[in-house]
């Protein structure tokens, strides 16, 4: 039955989604902006004789930072941007008055968000391909298995997020952690290597620091699961603490809100 | 179900929001049960605890003490089952996605209702048919007026086909004419002929006057009392009420009125140039002191023109009698 209502929360958000077609159209454009931005980029670094990153092109490297930014971004963001619409939208109410589970109707609405921003990655790797990123080796196969296990992590942070709008409905830290943190020291636009060791350390405590040097490794390198499994088992650990955490904190922040009846604030 | 099983149960409830200073006591110590195919009405002034019941009975609210339970199942243990057999009508009518057309719209609160997909469309087709909004299927639900809105809300509470129904205060932004429409639907069809087991909250009196089969009234959080319109009625102290029109020296004839103990109150209705009406409320229904009224209008060489029994026996006097602190 679950299944059943996930893809109905799939097909209703899509509906949404498509019913505003110019921000729905706008969201696709941005995406081929930002590939040609990554493009003149690298040819700037390319004049000054520098193109090479990682085994690639600085191109192809942030290519992949890119793609990685704005699922880390969207997976983080998902869950309380779409809770918080609800919320003024005053649809919640009545989504949780209905035989659906409180935490599949808090989070479900953002289940066509996820699927989209997977679109995007790809179609961005694609477009990329197309200008120029060299893809030459990439192994796919471990790719999308090192996207799976990221999303699974990365999922946490939108489920915490998701709780602190809940309670504190704006000021969520969660957001901000992963829109600056996150972006900074997890080397999405360049390597972790050129930051002082001291700060390095901050990298290696981000599940997105594994996930980015996994997905880099089997799209540029070629590499597999024999190569990669340190990553994806360190990825693994990340999910196996965070994910029932915040599902721990999902459950407080219902119980919350059932206790204070403040479901109807914003 | 047995009809002396109640559909639902509520039991030394308790609701306290804030805590200190802030704290406010919203619902205290109610107690009540409501049988199949009843149409429960919950009343009282606003701040009263009705919407806070019922949030409670909808899973949306945890009580603070006390149990309840609808159709069998507990709402604190059992929310999913609760939810799968009520429906809830708030009178929050953007509660909806404008921009979707009112199909796409009940369809997704279908699937999240369990409703099967093979029968989704049907239902559809009979709830617009039932609340008139056939019609209005393919229009963006931004598109629809107030009461149209109001209308869909019901239509959704009865997409599953729900046993027990929550309507607060489901009238609210209608029109006279489309109000007395879905009173008469929710009284004829979902209460009578469908037996479904209806709560229905209002601050307006006169939609619970002739439409209600028992009424609770509640103030400050707690019941005042409890009962058919008439045995409310029934429990109103004994007093009697005349709309009398008079002539002659009329500020001398209501002076007197007022020193006499058996006149409860005296308001005037309509004053002319030489008559003038006025109702007349008495502390016990006895001649001697309807006498003793128009006793004072002879002394004062006036004359009574005509009268009638007014009897005041409305919801609107029986909540305001038990509304009232001083009224144990």
């Amino acid at each position: 039955m679950n299944s059943y209502k996930l893809l109905a929360l799939i097909t209703h958000n899509f509906r949404l989604a498509w019913a505003y077609k110019l921000n729905f159209v706008t969201r696709y454009l941005g995406m081929i902006v930002s590939v040609l931005l990554f493009f003149f980029l690298d040819q700037l670094l390319r004049q000054s004789g520098t193109g090479k990153v990682e085994g690639g092109t600085y191109f192809t490297f942030l290519l992949i930072g890119g793609a990685f930014s704005r699922y880390l971004e969207l997976s983080s963001h998902a869950f309380s941007a779409n809770l918080r619409e609800e919320m003024l939208r005053g649809t919640i109410e009545p989504l949780l008055v209905t035989a659906t589970p409180t935490t599949l109707a808090l989070l479900g609405p953002s289940s066509w968000m996820l699927i989209e921003g997977t679109l995007l990655v790809i179609i961005q790797l694609v477009v990329g391909a197309v200008v120029g990123a060299d893809f030459s080796q990439a192994n796919w196969l471990t790719a999308l298995l090192i996207l799976g296990v990221s999303l699974t992590s990365l999922l946490s942070y939108g489920i915490f997020s998701a709780a602190f709008v809940i309670v504190f409905k704006r000021g969520d830290p969660i957001n901000w952690f992963v829109n600056s943190v996150a972006y900074v020291f997890s080397g999405v636009f360049f390597p972790i290597t050129l930051l002082p060791p001291w700060l390095r350390i901050i990298s290696y405590a981000l599940p997105f620091t594994y996930a980015l040097r996994a997905l880099r490794g089997a799209l540029m390198r070629g590499e597999g699961v024999r190569q990669l499994w340190p990553d994806l088992l360190v990825l693994a650990g990340f999910t196996a603490v965070l994910l029932p955490v915040s599902f721990w904190f999902m459950r407080y922040a219902i119980h919350y809100l059932k206790e204070t009846g403040e479901l109807t604030h914003y | 179900m047995n009809p002396e099983t109640p559909v639902i149960e509520v039991s030394h409830l308790y609701k306290t929001y804030g805590t200190g200073k802030q704290q406010v006591d919203a619902v205290r110590d109610v107690s009540f049960r409501v049988y199949p195919g009843e149409l429960f009405g919950l009343f009282g002034p606003n701040g009263a605890g009705k919407s806070t019941i019922v949030r409670i009975l909808t899973t949306l609210l945890l009580p603070t003490r006390g149990k309840a339970w609808v159709n069998g199942y507990d709402v604190v243990q059992d929310p999913l089952a609760v939810r799968a057999s009520i429906g809830l009508v708030t009178a929050d009518e953007r509660s909806f996605y404008g921009r979707l057309s009112v199909t796409q719209n009940l369809q997704f609160y279908a699937a999240m209702q369990n409703v099967p997909r093979r029968l989704i469309r049907e239902r559809i087709e009979y709830v617009l048919q039932l609340f008139g909004l056939t019609e209005k299927a393919n229009t963006p639900v931004q598109m629809l007026s107030s009461g149209q809105k109001q209308r869909l809300n019901m239509a959704r509470a009865l997409l599953h086909d729900p046993q027990v129904l929550f309507l607060d205060e489901p009238t609210r932004s209608m029109d006279v004419q489309t109000a007395d429409f879905v009173r008469g639907l929710i009284r004829d069809e979902l209460a009578d002929k469908q037996k479904k087991t209806i709560v229905f909250i209002s601050h307006e009196l006169h939609e619970m006057e002739n439409f209600c089969h028992r009424v609770t009234i509640l103030a400050n959080g707690r019941i005042r009392t409890s009962g058919t319109p008439a045995e409310l009625a029934a429990r109103l102290p004994r007093r009697a009420l005349y709309r009398v029109v008079i002539t002659g020296d009329i500020p001398r004839i209501v002076s007197a009125w007022h020193t006499l103990a058996g006149v409860e109150s005296v308001a005037e209705v309509s004053a002319g140039t030489a008559a003038s009406a006025f109702d007349i409320a008495l502390a016990d229904d006895s001649s001697a002191a309807w006498l003793e009224v128009l006793k004072v209008v002879q002394a004062h060489n006036g004359r009574l023109e005509t009268w009638r029994r007014a009897d005041d026996e409305s919801l609107r006097r029986i909540v305001a009698h038990f509304s009232r602190s001083d009224v144990p």
